[in-house]
């Protein structure tokens, strides 16, 4: 019995390290991106992750703003266009008027296919448009200096549940969205994108009430047209008629609008359930698209709006697979999603002969056929605190940016799938520069700094803890940057992480001295990456390092009204020199967007910035 | 009595296996401390994804750290996790509240078998997780301000007593409870009456006379949940509220390798820590069964 026992015990590990083996073995499958019969054309399958919100006052980071942008609707939109085909307004502004965007989606594919060919060198430009307007209106001039814009609505804007929007809509959308008692929490992008109209600031910072909605409106009939404006710079001139004033002259204003936090909502919907706020779940918006179902980390469902002004989105429904694990790229070649993301782990894959990189064995030359690689216009940092320690000597902030090898980082680690990031600025906002130098990666340099600051070296640093946004012990790249940290500079850093949603939050309070983040554009202007993140007078939920210079604020000031755009340019450059060199971030790398999409799908190119897009792509068999 | 045990044990082939297996694991974990061929933790020793080699035994991972060393320093933690749950959660949270239960019982007995009861019933893994996720800001702050010990938070020892510190709240029920019965067995021996009658304490009698007709039961309630521990370990530690990196733990090393597109084209990161962590299990399941065998058979 004994002898029968130990060989039983024997071969339960030889069984077992034969399974862990043969599973890891056939992982792969060889790609098969052929057509399959059973594909329903009526539906197109993606992968995502849970937005963080559904109300566009409050929408703030990337995955919320990409359901956002399907599902609601604002004056303006952005849409990708070659270069030719925008025109320019005073200050530069791109934008496209209401008859070429209604001819968008004939001319879409043919755009992409070229934008394909070109590959890096794609005349792709972001560009204003018209969406629930009829025009984008040429600002007023007003003798007292202020600007204002006149909005007519379109006659056929109408929310998805049929009733039309009016201007009146949108006065209660923008000053709900600066209310500063709003529920359930007040909007922290309310004074980035809106606080440029005429006392919205003071709205935002609570000096005026906003008497938009009382309990007892709600048991009265409802009348759109009996909402109290608060707001002096947003006035309705007639039911279709919005004039929007803004208290200077600011070409880059009217990207704003582009903006979920300009967007319209529902005022009978949102009022119907004040306290429990479910509105969200099923949104009555204005938007190509409508939520008909989430259900979180499982899926979210949109259904097309046959109505849509722009014209009926040419797919019945996307369902967004928030699931997560398992490999998506399994999932792609099972045909479970039709377009999915490349990463480090699958790079290898796609990388063909011309890369330093490529290997022979692990290389899908299929695969590599529908893989494509747009850039993306966004920055990812390492920020420091400077009004928590050490992080208020500027010296242990150099110190710490000095210490990282960014081509390094991008280059081997993260093999190419990201550009190193040496300023703020992304290529894709005018004010890029490609040889900019910023801070050197220097580890002599960097020790000496931290000889020099007042805590004296690593060991006067107390206790360090770099914070990541994640599921589980470690973030790769933080485990990459603590340790080139210990090795360069001497310093021990623990890594925290926590997930999205609670990470968001706590950094918005101001809690982290060290973290690790990201800002992709939502529009193409410098302004929004320095401006709104470094302007002395934001908030910490935005402003999150608390960079405060009173020589840099002057040269944002400066650069708000400035109407020529080469001068605009040279302001921002010169902020942002002075920024990178303080060092409150330590810009790391500007990300691409890198993915194999199924040939039977067309019209789908990963745009720069989250713009909304699905309602051009389709399944052609 | 303990040279019974030994006895006991000499002539069982799969006791003296398992506790081979065991003192190899631990030999392991105390050379790999000290001869490790690299450092756990550094990266870049050698090319990324590299398989295994004659320079890096086990292959290197995608920092390029030398996988060999991350399995021996996990196997420490391990190690560490082990002992110190044997000697606190096991051999005196365990024996303590069994015997102490089960000589006095009246009140005492009821307190303590029915807050295990309570604890038991509730899901361990979970409570586990609850405790050591919402204790572990609180704790830390604890060791770096208030004791100033950073070295013991810097070396990861702090996160291991927390995390053996949540388990051994639960593991001790069963165990504890085994104990009792027996101890509510021999208390009605005539020996016992005896000594008491001589005058000998509490103290005494529970530990001089009954104690040591434990044994067998002891290394067998240890070896039960010995599987639970070290399981737990490294569940929580892949969740993100055990050892956290840099500090190597299976946990951790299994998070890392969580994408199956990473495991198909490198088999070996998976492989090898997933071998170490079954022999560590298998060895003390089969401990249990001899335990469960030595115990059984001094029952008359």
């Amino acid at each position: 019995m004994k002898k029968g026992l130990i060989y039983a015990m024997v071969c339960l590990v030889l069984i077992t390290v034969l399974i862990t083996g043969l599973v890891a073995g056939c992982g792969t499958k060889t790609a098969n991106p052929g057509v399959r019969s059973e594909i329903d054309t009526s539906t197109i399958y993606l992968d995502g992750s849970d937005p963080l919100t559904m109300d566009p006052a409050l929408t703030g980071d990337a995955s919320s703003a990409f359901y956002i942008e399907e599902v609601f609707g604002g004056l303006l939109t952005l849409v990708l266009v070659p270069k030719d085909v925008a025109k320019e307004k005073e200050g530069g502004i791109r934008y496209i008027d209401s008859e070429t965007l209604m001819q968008m989606p004939k001319n879409w594919q043919q755009w992409i296919s070229k934008w394909i060919v070109q590959g890096e060198k794609a005349d792709a430009k972001v560009a204003m448009a018209p969406d629930l307007c009829e025009e984008i209106p040429e600002p007023i001039y007003n003798p007292d200096g202020t600007v204002s814009y006149v909005f007519k609505i379109r006659n056929n804007a109408k929310f998805h549940d049929g009733r039309e929007v009016t201007a009146y809509d949108f006065q209660y959308s923008i000053d709900r969205a600066c209310d500063s008692h709003l529920r359930p929490i007040p909007s922290t992008t309310a004074e980035l994108y809106l606080s440029d109209i005429i006392e919205a600031e003071d709205m935002i910072r609570g000096r005026i009430e906003n008497r938009v909605y009382r309990e007892k409106d709600i048991n009265e009939p409802f009348d759109i047209t009996k909402v109290i404006g608060d707001i002096p710079g947003i006035e309705v001139l007639d039911k279709k008629t919005l004039k929007i004033t803004i208290d200077a002259p600011k070409p880059y204003f009217l990207w704003k609008l582009t903006y979920p936090t300009a967007f319209v909502v529902d005022k009978l919907q949102v009022e119907a359930d004040i306290q429990k706020y479910n509105w969200t779940r099923r949104p009555n918006g204005t938007g190509p698209f409508k939520l008909t179902s989430w259900e979180r980390r499982q899926k979210i469902v949109l259904e097309r709006n046959k109505d849509y002004h722009l014209g009926m989105p040419k797919t019945e429904r996307f369902i967004v697979n928030l699931a997560g694990g398992g490999s998506p790229l399994m999932n792609f070649e099972e045909n479970e999603v039709y377009i999915t993301g490349i990463g480090k782990t699958t790079v290898g894959k796609v990388r063909g002969p011309e890369y330093s990189s490529y290997d022979p064995e692990v290389y899908d030359a299929e695969l590599a056929k529908l893989y494509i690689e747009t850039p993306s216009v966004d920055v990812y940092y390492i920020g420091f605190n400077s009004r928590m320690k050490p992080f208020d000597d500027m010296k242990v902030r150099q110190a710490f940016a000095m210490a990282i090898d960014k081509e390094k980082l991008a280059h081997e680690y993260l093999m190419d799938l990201v550009l190193p990031a040496h300023g703020i600025l992304p290529p894709g906002v005018a004010g890029y520069r490609p040889d900019f130098k910023g801070l050197e990666f220097n580890p002599d340099k960097a020790r000496q700094l931290l000889k020099e600051s007042k805590y004296g070296g690593p060991e006067g640093l107390g206790r360090l803890i770099l914070h990541v946004s994640g599921k589980g012990p470690s973030d790769k790249l933080g485990e990459k940057l603590t340790w080139e940290w210990k090795q360069n500079l001497g310093v021990e850093i623990e890594i925290e992480q926590t997930d999205f949603g609670t990470y968001i939050e706590d950094l918005k309070k101001g809690k982290y001295a060290l973290f690790e983040m990201g800002w992709i554009a939502d529009y193409p202007d410098a302004e929004d990456f320095l401006d709104l993140k470094f302007h002395g007078d934001r908030s910490v939920a935005n402003n999150e390092v608390r960079y405060n210079n009173p020589e840099v604020n002057k040269l944002l000031e400066m650069a708000r009204i400035e109407s020529n755009p080469e001068k605009r340019v040279q302001l921002y450059q010169q902020a942002e020199k002075i920024i990178v060199e303080e060092a409150p971030w330590l810009p790391l790398f500007h990300g691409k967007n890198n993915a194999v999409i199924k040939p039977f799908i067309k019209g789908y190119y990963s745009p720069p910035m989250v713009i909304p897009i699905l309602r051009f792509v389709e399944i052609v068999k | 009595m303990i040279g019974r045990l030994f006895r006991e044990i000499f002539h069982r082939r799969l006791a003296k296996i398992s506790l081979a297996m065991i003192l190899f694991l631990f030999l392991m974990a105390g050379l790999g401390a000290v001869f490790a061929p690299y450092d756990y933790n550094k990266q870049e020793v050698g090319p990324n994804f590299q398989g295994p080699s004659w320079e890096h035994l086990c292959g290197t991972d995608d920092y390029g750290r030398d996988m060999f060393s991350r399995i021996l320093g996990a196997t420490g933690t391990t190690a560490m996790v082990s002992i110190l749950y044997i000697v606190f959660g096991g051999l005196i949270i365990t024996v303590l509240l069994g015997i102490i239960s089960g000589y006095y019982g009246g009140w005492i007995d009821t307190l303590i078998m029915r807050t295990g009861e309570i604890l038991y019933s509730i899901p361990t893994l979970y409570l586990v997780l609850l405790i050591a996720a919402t204790l572990r800001p609180g704790y830390n702050n604890f060791i770096y301000e208030t004791l100033g010990w950073q070295w013991l938070a810097q070396t990861g020892f702090a996160d291991l007593v927390l995390v053996f510190g949540a388990i051994s709240l639960f593991a001790w029920v069963v165990g504890a409870k085994t104990l009792r019965a027996r101890v509510l067995q021999i208390r009605e021996l005539g020996y016992i009456e005896a000594a008491k009658a001589l005058g000998a304490s509490d103290f005494r009698i529970m530990f001089h006379h009954i104690l040591p007709n434990l044994l067998g039961l002891i290394i067998l309630s240890i070896t039960s949940t010995m599987g639970f521990v070290i399981g737990t370990e490294i569940a929580l530690s892949f969740l993100g509220f055990g050892i956290r990196p840099p500090h190597p733990s299976f946990g951790v090393m299994f998070f890392e390798m969580q994408s199956i597109d990473l495991i198909s084209a490198h088999p070996y990161l998976l492989i090898f820590p997933g071998i170490v962590v079954v022999l560590w299990i298998l060895s003390f399941s089969l401990l249990r069964i001899s335990a469960t065998d030595i115990a059984e058979s001094r029952k008359g």
